[in-house]
């Protein structure tokens, strides 16, 4: 591994990468270095590479047919920063500690608890009453437990969209990630329960290192401590937290955007 | 044109396709309601026409005589036990054999086996659904039966044994085919969540999808066993036919199916035909039976098991 330039604090770095499906360029030519600093939010129109470009953090990309990718991804993993696609990184420890959770809530086709159960049981090796230990600490984190405390052997398709969508954060949450990365959490639900799910990642982001893809200015303002433009698979604008508090910034990348 | 736009204002006001009167909204649905009507009323002749003529049987009270183990029609007896036990050792033996075998076809496509072979397992697999059954029958007499007396030196060869193994090999396609289908349903959706929460595939496909397909699973199971006791040709031309209970796989068997063939074509007596409607009302309810099993857990299955 080579030596980064950086001391300690990048936790992830993104060095030229280009990823490509079926020879169609999607990303291209991205560079990025992340430090702490809040949670990071990608914002773009639809098609500009913004769900790839998370899927490039959890190689999840490689699951799909035709993909191709050049380039280099380093993240924080045991404390150090490590090259994500160097043969020495199992792939599906690297998914554990780089969660993900989808634009649309994916629950398993079974009740509440198994749902949280069943990863815990098939990638870690807690015994049950760890398990079970494991994931009212989860439900709690995403105020969830409450809810679901007295019906946790009921199906998970019965639940709402708001509350599908923290079961699968919480299920991403049980694994114990470092990162979390969250492609459109809010895309499905109402106003009410987004604004819940922005207070809840706000609470989030002191624990995990959190990207997040938002496809609203409002939103992005509110949770972000940065702000990564993307547009035709290439990043356009960086914003810190400066750049997100000037009153004009905004309205102008608004104009650029849409 | 006009009446099939009236049939949708019926959709979009009563929430749903006919009018509570059941009225004819176009000109289709006539034909399709006759035909559907026909099958039906076919259905039922057919019934009708069995439980006719094996009544005698049942209300002189001569049910004993009907499930006794000898059928010795020149004495006067047409018990048809063996032909009962005959078609389900065949038929679950077959299953036995074939369901495993299916199951593993498919998690090998879907997944446990390298990708570059599934599809053509897959393509062999649907290939096979296309060959005409006297073709495995054929090949059997020629090929497994011979080698069966040799290898095991017992009796002619044909026997539960050559029957069961030929027999597997036909309902093969049907259980892998349903099975497949279902995890063609279910893997989609599931592999990628499995796979963001550094699930394995193997993992994934056993512990995740497998329970997901439960209804395929058993639908397989289900018309496997359906396929098997219906399928007449293989019995009848590898089986042996001798009408008695079988000591060992290496016996001799008839199956009902093959009963019931075998008597038409060589025999006319008419005591010996009410015998043999039992037989044909066995499987008829057996078929119907199945059917309706289906239908339940089909019904069951589907509300909550297609959730994505
Ligand atoms: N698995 C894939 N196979 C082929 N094309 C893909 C795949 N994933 C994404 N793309 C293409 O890449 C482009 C960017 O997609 P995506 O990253 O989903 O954009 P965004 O999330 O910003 O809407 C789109 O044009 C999309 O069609
Ligand atoms: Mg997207």
């Amino acid at each position: 591994m080579e030596p980064t330039v950086t001391a300690d604090k990048p936790f992830c770095l993104i060095a030229d990468l280009h990823v490509a499906f079926h020879g169609r360029p999607v990303l291209k030519a991205i560079d990025l270095s992340l430090d702490s600093g809040g949670i990071t939010v990608l914002l773009g129109p639809s098609g500009s590479g913004k769900t790839t470009l998370l899927r490039a953090l959890n190689r999840l990309n490689e699951d799909f047919p035709g993909h191709l990718r050049s380039g280099r991804i380093q993240l924080r993993l045991a404390g150090e920063l490590q090259e994500i696609h160097q043969p020495e990184i199992s792939v599906t420890a690297l998914r554990r500690q780089v969660g993900m959770v989808f634009q649309t809530p994916n629950v398993l086709p079974t009740s509440i608890q198994r749902n949280l159960l069943l990863p815990l049981k098939l990638v870690t090796d807690l015994d049950r009453e760890e398990r079970e230990a494991r994931i009212e600490e989860v439900l709690r984190e995403v105020h969830l437990w409450s809810e679901v405390k007295e019906r946790l052997k009921e199906s998970a398709t019965i639940l709402s969209g708001g509350q599908q969508q923290r079961l699968c954060l919480a299920r991403t949450l049980a694994l114990k990630p470092h990162y979390l990365l969250l492609d459109e959490p809010t895309a499905s639900l109402d106003f009410k329960t987004s604004r819940a799910i922005e207070d809840l990642l706000l609470e989030l982001q002191e624990n995990y290192r959190i990207i997040a893809v938002s496809h609203s200015l409002r939103q992005a303002r509110k949770i972000a401590g940065r702000i990564i433009v993307m547009k035709d698979g290439e990043i356009v604008h960086q914003l810190d937290r400066e750049g997100i508090a000037c009153p004009e910034t905004l309205p102008q990348l608004l104009e650029e955007l849409f | 044109m006009l009446n099939r736009n009236s049939g949708k204002r019926d959709f979009t006001a009563g929430g749903r396709l006919t009018s509570p009167a059941g009225r004819i909204h176009f000109p289709g649905e006539l034909l399709l309601r006759s035909a559907a009507l026909f099958s039906a009323l076919i259905i039922f002749a057919l019934f009708g026409f069995l439980a006719y003529f094996s009544l005698p049987l049942f209300i002189e009270g001569r049910l004993g005589e009907l499930f006794s183990l000898h059928w010795r029609p020149f004495q006067g007896q047409f018990g048809i036990l063996p032909m009962i036990v005959g078609t389900l050792l065949l038929a679950l033996s077959a299953l036995a054999l074939a369901y495993p075998l299916g199951l593993g076809i498919c998690l090998f496509i879907h997944g446990l086996g390298p990708a570059l072979l599934a599809r053509p397992l897959l393509l062999l697999v649907q290939g096979m659904t296309g060959i005409p059954t006297v073709v495995y029958g054929f090949v059997s007499v020629f090929l497994l039966v011979p080698l069966l007396r040799n290898l095991f030196a017992h009796g002619s060869g044909f026997s539960l044994l050559a029957a069961l193994l030929t027999l597997a090999l036909l309902i093969l396609p049907t259980i892998v085919l349903l099975i497949h289908s279902q995890l063609g349903q279910v893997v989609p959706a599931l592999r990628l969540t499995a796979t963001a929460l550094g699930i394995a595939r193997e993992r994934e496909l056993l512990y995740i999808s497998l329970p997901a397909s439960s209804y395929g699973l058993l639908a397989a199971a289900i018309l496997g066993f359906g396929r098997a006791v219906g399928d007449t040709l293989i019995a009848l031309m590898v089986a042996g036919n001798a009408a008695r209970i079988p000591d060992s796989a290496f016996d001799s068997i008839r199956t009902l199916t093959a009963h019931i063939a075998l008597v038409v074509s060589t025999d006319s007596q008419s005591t010996t035909y009410q015998s043999l409607f039992a037989g044909g009302l066995i499987l008829f309810l057996t078929t119907a039976a199945i059917n309706l099993l289906l239908h339940r857990i089909k019904s069951r299955a589907c509300p909550s098991g297609d959730g994505s």
